[in-house]
């Protein structure tokens, strides 16, 4: 009789299974969406106004009213994208890439780097 | 997040709103108030209650700012800040206000204030220490009882969740313009769910405005990073470009008189031949630097900023000004800001506005009885509620007929507090916020239809009560404030004796309701589950 299939690396695929299990868990992924809307969003929008209104070629006062005002906007816009998306993969890889090279683009600018 | 961005958005709609939906509701309801500020302080206020409007205000004003300047030259002589509030259509009296020393401990100093009668110019009978209508508008975005950045937040992020609860409520009601003509009524939360809409569709455009720009006053708290970035001193950096300052003589060191104002005032009429001035400041009085501000009313402009021109005291000049004319950035920040405030509005807009503010009242509050209503409806009879539909139950009757108690609370504690009691603006919250915890005390105990009635005969008797006590305890009551033309005393009067009426009203509909909400037809079960996506 051969042994049971899964006797030898029970352990293991256990282990891997429970997390995906929990990770894939209804509230978990609930939890995960609005975190990435809420601070992710926040990310995304901050790091876009701020580059906004620092390429923008008015006066600077301008420049930071006028980002600051359609800052809750861009906000909500990405809210509902993070929440119309059903892949929650492709919600966090996005908003992150995008904030990412926002603030990449924004520190080259500033000499940051 | 579900297969369709229709259902994703539906559930959205539901979680984002009912986490948030009891907050809103307060802030709703004190932002709703706070259209009437300065309404509230002057019926919190008997002192003034008797001051009649001028008939030449305009006018008048040259006089009582050159008597200001006599008056404090005398009294504030050795303070470091002058102010003269000059009376407005809504705030009828005249306040001479001079700054007395800091104490240890203090950021600010206070003034030392006389109020006077702009007709007469007798000072007023002492004035009781009351916030008046300014509670309602901080409770609006500080809260209370607690530090104000931190309230502030907490009020931004329920305000966002608005935004996404309209944004995603506007996606998934595919009847818009149907729902606007149909309500039916007894259905349960059927009726509920129509009350929900039409409070949403039909002040739609108001909604998002208010929701929007609220956020908006609050943007620099939120979103610093535009002004950290673009300026190498950040905020402050930023706020000095924007703000009018005195750059010319605020290094000038030692004392020197300063120049008549009748000097400044004439280069004030000469630039705005018809203005309404609401202020003007004097900074460090005969000092060499010091500085006199003439604040004007923004009219009927979208600038939230007031207009002003500001004139170094030693040498006459003027040193700096608003901008004539704003770029469109910033006539784009300041419109926000302004249609959030409201302050442009004349009366029938400010009603408007407050209507709006009710709207959203009702849609908030239809919006967490029906998820409750819904919940109920399809547990089983034999099945226990769970904690959270009774959590929710709770705190629904909590907000929802806790707050007007809560609001008359105030105003009856505004009455009846001796004006020598210690502390006495701070009772009057107080018996707010104790009437308000004895309302959810109640509501943790028993939820039911029976509870709801009662609470809505107490809140009528106690909005019943507001005129009356008011009556008995000054001079004026709601017969003479018709007669006299007292327009803003009888109408804060007759909208309490008109929720008093509702709420007689709501009592009686609650009576007959507890019969009908036994009897749900199947078919009617059926059109429930249908209306759920």
């Amino acid at each position: 009789m051969q042994a049971p299939l899964h006797s030898a690396p029970f352990d293991k695929v256990n282990v891997i299974a429970l997390i995906v299990k929990s990770v894939s868990s209804y509230r978990v992924l609930v939890f995960l969406r609005f975190f990435i809307a809420i601070i992710g969003g926040y990310a995304f929008t901050s790091a876009s106004t701020a580059l906004l209104s620092f390429v923008l070629p008015i006066a600077k006062q301008d420049a930071v009213l006028f980002s600051v005002s359609i800052s809750i906007l861009i906000y909500a816009v990405v809210f509902i994208y993070a929440f119309s998306v059903k892949s929650l993969k492709t919600v966090w890889i996005s908003i992150l890439l995008s904030t990412g090279a926002f603030i990449g683009l924004l520190a080259l600018l500033k000499g940051w780097v | 997040m579900k297969d369709s961005f229709f259902r994703s958005m539906t559930w959205l709609h539901t979680w984002v709103g009912l986490i948030v939906c009891w907050l809103l509701y307060l802030i709703f309801f004190a932002g709703t108030l706070s259209f009437f500020r300065d309404e509230i302080t002057l019926w919190n206020q008997p002192a003034i209650h008797n001051v009649q409007a001028q008939t030449q205000r305009i006018e008048a004003q040259k006089q009582q700012i050159i008597t200001g300047f006599d008056y404090l030259a005398s009294h504030g002589a050795n303070s470091s800040s002058w102010r003269i509030t000059l009376p407005e259509p809504r705030i009828p009296y005249l306040i001479y206000g001079y700054a007395k020393p800091k104490e240890p401990g203090q950021r600010r100093s206070k003034f030392e204030n006389t109020q006077l009668n702009p007709n007469t110019m007798q000072e007023l009978e002492p004035f009781v220490d009351t916030k008046g209508g300014n509670f309602f508008y901080r409770l609006h975005y500080d809260l209370h009882y607690m530090d104000a950045i931190t309230a502030r937040w907490i009020v931004c992020f329920a305000s966002f969740f608005m935004l996404i609860a309209i944004i995603s409520g506007v996606v998934i009601h595919k009847r818009i313009f149907k729902d606007m003509f149909s309500f039916r009524r007894n259905k349960g939360s059927r009726t509920w769910l129509d009350a929900h809409n039409l409070s949403s569709v039909l002040a739609l455009p108001f909604h998002l405005m208010i929701t929007y720009t609220g956020m908006i006053t609050l943007i620099f708290m939120l979103f610093p990073y535009p002004a950290q970035t673009s300026y190498d001193d950040g905020m402050r950096g930023f706020f000095n470009d924007v703000t009018p300052r005195n750059t010319m003589t605020d290094k000038a060191q030692g004392e020197l008189p300063m120049v008549p104002i009748q000097r400044i005032l004439d280069q004030v009429y000469t630039k705005w031949p018809h203005a309404d001035i609401t202020r003007v400041q004097v900074n460090q009085p005969n000092m060499a630097a010091s500085t006199i501000t003439v604040l004007v009313s923004a009219g009927k402009t979208l600038r939230d900023q007031a207009p002003r021109l500001i004139f170094s005291g030693a040498t006459g000049q003027m040193v700096a000004k608003t901008d004539d004319e704003l770029t469109s950035s910033k006539a784009l920040y300041e419109s926000l800001n302004s249609m959030h405030t409201g302050r442009l509005a004349t009366w029938l807009l400010r009603w408007l506005y407050v209507l709006g503010g009710i709207a959203g009242c009702v849609m908030i509050g239809s919006g967490c009885i029906m998820w409750a209503k819904r919940i109920r409806e399809r547990t089983k009879n034999n099945v226990k509620p769970s904690f959270g539909l009774k959590l929710v139950e709770g705190l629904n009757l909590a907000t929802i007929m806790g707050l007007p108690l809560a609001t008359c609370a105030f105003f009856i504690a505004n009455r009846l507090l001796s004006p020598t009691t210690a502390e006495r603006a701070d009772k009057e919250i107080l018996a707010f916020f104790l009437t308000w915890l004895a309302v959810a005390l109640l509501a943790l105990i028993k939820r039911d239809t029976l509870q709801w009635r009662v609470m809505a005969a107490i809140n009528a008797v106690a909005c019943l009560s507001v005129p009356v006590i008011n009556a008995l305890t000054t001079n004026g009551n709601i017969v003479s404030y018709l007669m006299h033309k007292q327009w803003a005393l009888f109408t804060f009067d007759a909208l309490f004796l008109l929720f008093s009426i509702l709420f007689f009203i709501q009592t009686e509909k609650l009576r007959t309701a507890k019969n009908n909400s036994k009897i749900i037809s199947p078919s009617q079960s059926n059109n429930l589950k249908r209306q759920k996506p």
